[in-house]
């Protein structure tokens, strides 16, 4: 496999992509919702910092995947 | 002269210092990938700090809490732009950047050609970069300008401090390069972190003693900044996809991705910028919530951020968050200057005079223009101030029709210049038609419309010539 080919995006990659843009937009309508609240915090904020979290861990865990993939 | 203009100006001149040193420390300075993309040597933490600096522009970091505090929630959309953006760069930035080492590329449009094996569709793509990358300079000289103002009370002569800060910048990145920038943006990047984060936990810990406190009270002054009610939902919606799909179509940006060492440090890399965001952005756009919530009533949303630091723990606080936004604006400025001008010597210059520059003429072409370039924003700073946001969304849109040459094209083999060329030219279009005629259709922002027409223009000359294949 030439380096240019071994560099090129995997479908599996894409599928995450895809996932987390959903994520990010499609539940924005349902969680609108000032009165409901996780922990004190109202649901929209909530969900979208544990969302960002999550996002930040998943581009973690992909670099820690690949690095031991490497290995 | 006030403590926090001291302390502001003072890091802006630390930081003048650092990057002429970083430019005596050179080695082949004459090379152009050592010029242009410091030798594609950057390790992870330069690279990191150096990225994080260039992306977070003074526009960022005084606008996050700015946002939250004129429109609410709809301020996450800042959290998910850059969020998405670092998954789409995780997966595609390391094709780009091993095409790019592997035939020594230097520039975003240096990328277009070798993809596209056409001159037209690379000068358009320089020429869009460019163009559309001028008012965001002028907007980091202003966003200088206007932390003076805030932090000396008028006192000080604004704009002419902000244009001499700025034409420090113009004389490290003239001498220096990428070497340069990047030194100096590891500063930059890190005091920018620690003002971000430092500054607004201290602020919703001091006042609110955490985030369940801080929305009680923004519940009693205002609900409807919890919610998206502010702007719509198909807003907020479009926007996320625009903003995070345009992410990397900054020709800038991609010129960034030349500089790492290895694909190593390109992920480890995308991996640390986005808990950047969780540290810096996310918690900025609070401080937002937390100047509505104290009831302070600001001439401009954007002094959200320094003016709730500033009733929370004085001046010096002040100085270091005016420090801060300063160096977010200088670094961004810094980054974009040096890609304008190795843009345009490299792919606008020397393919329409059909000069070769060579590597010491491409260097000298590029620093000529640095210095030009340098010279046009700061006129324009004077000159037509009051453009600048819509000039800015106006260029959000412009180089999002970059996307499907750029992103599309990696996972799309057979893509090629006759469709590109005709989408791009049609999004260009939807675009400015829109932007004039003030026109937002069913409530989607229109750098979406742009590109769903450059999309649609794509699609039709794809699926017309295969059928004219098949005839054949």
């Amino acid at each position: 496999m030439s380096s240019l080919e071994e560099y090129k995006p995997r479908n599996w990659e894409l599928v995450v992509c895809v996932v987390l843009f959903a994520l990010w937009t499609v539940p924005a309508v349902l969680l609108d919702k000032p009165d409901v609240k996780v922990l004190g915090v109202p649901v929209l904020w909530f969900y979208y910092i544990a969302l960002s979290v999550a996002t930040s861990l998943v581009i973690t865990l992909m670099y820690l995947v690949e690095e031991r993939w490497r290995l | 002269m006030s403590v926090a203009v001291s302390i502001m100006l003072s890091t802006i001149l630390a930081s003048a210092l650092i990057g002429l040193l970083a430019a005596k420390l050179r080695v082949k300075a004459l090379r152009a990938d050592t010029y242009i993309v410091a030798g594609r040597a950057l390790g992870t933490l330069v690279y990191f700090l150096n990225a994080a600096a260039a992306i977070y522009s003074g526009y960022t970091f005084l606008g996050g809490a700015g946002y939250s505090y004129k429109f609410g929630a709809a301020a996450i959309f800042m959290w998910a732009t850059s969020l998405l953006g670092y998954v789409v760069g995780y997966i595609v930035a390391p094709y780009i950047w091993s095409v790019a080492k592997r035939n020594n590329l230097l520039t975003f449009s240096d990328y277009i050609m070798w993809r596209y094996g056409s001159r037209v569709l690379m000068v358009l793509a320089a020429a869009i970069s460019v163009i559309f990358n001028v008012p965001y300079v002028q907007m980091q000289i202003r966003s200088v300008s206007i932390l003076l103002d805030l932090c000396s009370g008028g006192a000080v002569p604004a704009l002419h401090v902000a244009a001499l800060s700025f034409l420090l910048v113009v004389l490290y990145v003239f001498l220096g390069g990428m070497i340069s920038v990047a030194i100096t943006n590891v500063f930059f990047g890190a005091l920018m972190l620690a003002t971000m984060f430092g500054g607004s936990l201290a602020v919703i810990l001091k006042y609110f003693g955490g985030l369940p406190g801080l929305y009680s009270a923004v519940e009693s002054v205002s609900p409807a900044h919890l919610t998206l009610g502010l702007r719509s939902e198909a807003w907020f919606i479009s926007t996320i996809i625009g903003t995070a799909l345009n992410f990397w179509v900054w020709s800038t940006r991609v010129q960034l991705l030349y500089t790492a060492r290895d694909v190593r440090v390109l992920r480890r890399g995308m991996a640390l910028l986005s808990w950047y965001i969780i540290l810096g952005t996310v918690w900025i756009t609070h401080v937002g919530l937390a100047a509505l919530a104290l009831g302070l009533k600001l001439r401009d949303p954007d002094y959200a951020f320094a003016r709730v630091v500033e009733l929370a723990y004085g001046e010096v606080a002040l100085g270091l968050v005016a420090a801060g936004g300063a160096a977010a604006s200088l670094s961004t400025a810094a980054a974009i200057l040096l890609d304008q001008a190795s843009t345009t010597a490299r792919n606008m210059i020397e393919p329409l005079t059909r000069a070769r520059l060579g590597d010491r003429g491409l260097v000298a072409v590029t620093r000529i223009l640095v210095l030009v370039y340098g010279a046009i924003s700061t006129v324009l700073a004077y000159t037509s101030p009051g453009l600048l946001v819509d000039l800015y969304l106006l260029s959000a849109s412009g180089v999002l029709q970059l996307f499907p040459a750029l992103i599309v094209g990696v996972f799309w083999r057979s893509l090629s210049k006759l469709e590109v060329i005709p989408g791009l030219v049609a999004g260009e279009v939807a675009v400015v038609v829109l932007y004039a005629l003030k026109l937002e259709p069913y409530g989607v922002a229109y750098m979406m419309w742009g590109l769903l027409v450059n999309v649609a223009v794509i699609l039709v000359v794809y699926a017309a010539r295969r059928l004219a294949a098949g005839i054949k």
